[in-house]
């Protein structure tokens, strides 16, 4: 599993650390039954505090994603849906494009749409 | 190819295959120190090698510890060998020397100086077994200490070649990678040995089960301070910090050679058995090699680290 954080993001650190295990799980790397790494050892490998990675496992906690156990093992849970998170993933990847190239929600939308329309 | 491990390795070779001698040469000089003192006849009862009778002091001193000498000495020089590469296998070689050169002596004169008159004739319960513990610590630290120093060990600073996949890694990213392994090998070969220990109702060979087993589980982490591999079940780690590290490739099947937990002269690493592979080209001319299904990932962390280390950029 990969994490990464950027810190001259303006995204929070807990938010990016829930989304590297987002998007493991968007792209098969990581699977339900899957231990996370603990928090201690992501908050001394990345340099952050320990509390962010743990708000970070909480956020996946409360979307189902993660069961936190005893010790703050928190393993993938075995409902994870992962066409939704693939479907995020791709959405988010999208939307940010659509917003570099200077396209209007509208526009993007209707690319969207017309690019589902052509798919066989 | 660089030979780092050249430094200092005839010394090395020399101390460990001066620890087998000791074992014939301690009695003969117990004998010859002790020897009056002694009783004039010995009966040795299951001792390790036969049930002997009545036999003299100076027989006794020369009994098969030396076929066992020379085995110990063939064995050690085929160790040397294989750690022909790697200073610190050819270290623990000689401690191991000096701990089998200086364990069986240590015992024998316990046993000896337990039947002279002049030390009481007779040796107190537990006091042998104390002794002996002691003087195998004592001579695996006097080894470990007259095998060293280690030369030092090799380090870079090239840039991985352009053709290897590498990971972007901003000034401002931090990034750390973590996968995990098991052997299957470890864990049947774990199940066998506790499965024999049982039947056979030799139990030395529950703690080679558990040697084995806790191999079984390996975890592979990269991040800032270069890669680690953990044996999470014994807490185990070791760390090859970014300065050893050259570039990092894949590979669809294991590499040609022996890469096991333990160093060896090709290098070392978990491979269970299937491919792709993590190769990790080090700079002491040995790989590290890691089965992961992930391993064009971390090839790709690998190689953006050394980028952003060592050309500023990625």
């Amino acid at each position: 599993m990969l994490i990464t954080v950027d810190f001259a993001s303006a995204q929070p650190l807990s938010d990016q650390v829930a989304g590297a295990v987002r998007t493991a799980l968007a792209d098969g790397t990581a699977a339900p039954g899957d231990r996370l790494p603990s928090a201690r050892n992501v908050a001394a490998s990345l340099g952050i505090n320990l509390h962010t990675v743990l708000r970070g496992y909480q956020q996946l906690r409360d979307e189902g994603l993660v069961e936190l156990r005893r010790g703050r093992t928190a393993v993938i849970s075995g409902t994870t849906d992962r066409l939704r998170l693939r479907l995020e993933a791709a959405a988010r990847e999208f939307a940010a494009t659509a917003r570099q190239a200077g396209a209007s929600d509208e526009q993007a939308m209707a690319a969207a749409q017309a690019a589902l329309r052509d798919l066989p | 190819m660089s030979d780092y491990a050249a430094q200092g390795r005839v010394r090395r070779l020399v101390l460990a295959a001066l620890g087998p001698p000791l074992v014939v040469l301690v009695p003969m000089l117990l004998v010859a120190t002790v020897g009056e003192r002694l009783p004039e006849r010995v009966t040795v009862h299951s001792w390790s090698f036969a049930t002997r009778i009545g036999f003299t002091w100076q027989e006794w001193s020369a009994q098969p510890v030396f076929g066992m000498m020379m085995w110990a000495q063939a064995l050690l020089v085929v160790a040397f060998l294989s750690y022909w590469h790697v200073p610190l296998g050819q270290r623990l070689v000689v401690a191991l020397g000096w701990t089998v050169g200086l364990l069986i002596p240590v015992a024998y004169t316990l046993w000896a100086l337990g039947l002279t008159p002049a030390f009481g004739g007779e040796v107190r319960p537990g006091w042998p077994m104390a002794a002996q513990v002691a003087g195998t610590a004592a001579a695996f630290a006097l080894g470990w200490a007259v095998g060293g120093p280690l030369p030092r060990h090799p380090e870079t600073d090239a840039v991985p070649p352009p053709w290897l996949r590498s990971m972007p890694i901003g000034a401002a990213q931090r990034v750390m990678f973590v996968t995990r392994s098991w052997s299957a090998r470890r864990l049947v070969t774990g199940a066998m040995l506790v499965g024999l220990a049982l039947w056979l109702g030799f139990w030395p060979l529950i703690l080679w089960a558990v040697f084995e087993a806790a191999q079984a589980r390996t975890r592979l982490q990269i991040d800032a301070g270069g890669l680690s591999v953990t044996l999470p079940w014994v807490g185990l780690r070791r760390t090859v910090p970014w300065t050893r590290v050259r570039h990092a490739d894949v590979m669809s099947e294991p590499p040609k050679g022996r890469y096991k937990l333990d160093d060896g002269g090709w290098g070392w690493g978990a491979l269970s058995g299937k491919g792709p592979v993590l190769v990790v080209s080090l700079a002491d001319d040995r790989r590290l090699a890691y089965s992961t299904s992930q391993a064009g990932t971390a090839a790709a962390l690998v190689n953006g680290w050394l980028h952003r280390l060592r050309a500023g950029s990625c």
